[in-house]
């Protein structure tokens, strides 16, 4: 049903015929495509994200190393969660129109970002896997494939800061920091799932 | 921002406890995915805003 009313208004109407408004897309409809769209993204990562995850438990089974680096592990951990919730800040500043400190809060999301990619260089540099270890090799794939997300997501705000900064962004009109925000936690979610499987699971 | 300040606090605590049950406890697997779960389903829900997303059905 949600989905026939966005298609509805958006000059799509099912049987051929023009839509009222002459087939013209509404501005209004513009934001739940968008929406759809992200979301649809967002599954489509977590099939790949899963198949990562499978397969550290077809190679592994539940075994952990125990030369893991528990604090460290939990330390990035907080690190990313803080990091979504500066990040929610920023986007409930936004929509109120505080643009200043939504670009803060951006500005802390993007240094803490920087400082969990710092963490899991740090934890490649320790990690003591011999070649051809299978624990090794879902280790090292699913921080690695989860890192370059981070640091994606990271390049992705910088740019949002940067717009932000030259008043691309208004309280009525900010999707561009509300998609990468969003994307932002969808990295953070993934975590919440990873962390465990490599850290905590026994 | 208080719903955020909560599920942050939330989320603070579920880790906390996570952690402290793969320390203490020995077969662990099925008590820390049912944690990583109820973490991802307040990032889901309220962070990301999966209600407003599809219940409103708009931006």
């Amino acid at each position: 049903m949600a989905l026939a009313s966005i298609y509805a208004r958006d000059g799509y109407t099912g049987d051929g015929s023009r839509p009222p408004h002459g087939g013209h897309v509404e501005h209004a409809a513009r934001p739940a495509m968008n929406t759809v769209g992200l979301w649809l993204f967002f599954l489509s990562e977590t099939f790949l994200f899963g198949a990562l995850l499978a397969a550290r438990f077809y190679l592994a089974g539940t075994d952990k190393p125990e030369h893991l680096d528990q604090q460290l592990g939990l330390a990035i951990t907080c690190v990313l969660l803080a990091s979504s919730f500066t990040a929610y800040s920023a986007e409930v500043a936004i929509s109120r129109g505080r643009r200043g400190w939504a670009g803060l809060m951006l500005l802390a999301t993007i240094v803490l970002g920087l400082v969990f990619f710092g963490g899991v260089v740090l934890e490649w540099s320790e990690a003591e896997f011999t070649q051809g270890e299978p624990y090794g090799t879902a280790f090292f794939s699913m921080t690695g494939l989860h890192a370059s997300h981070v640091l994606s997501g990271v390049a992705i705000l910088v740019l949002v800061l940067f717009l932000l900064a030259r008043g691309r962004f208004s309280q009525e009109r900010h999707w561009g920091v509300e998609a990468s925000i969003k994307y932002w936690h969808f990295v953070d979610v993934v975590w919440v799932f990873f962390y465990p499987s490599l850290y905590l699971i026994n | 921002m208080q719903v955020g300040t909560v599920v942050i606090l939330a989320l603070a605590v579920l880790t906390a406890v996570e952690y402290a049950i793969a320390i203490e406890v020995e077969q662990n697997l099925l008590p820390i995915v049912f944690i990583a779960q109820v973490k991802a389903a307040l990032i889901v829900w309220y962070f990301m805003r999966l209600a407003r997303a599809w219940l409103k059905g708009e931006h």
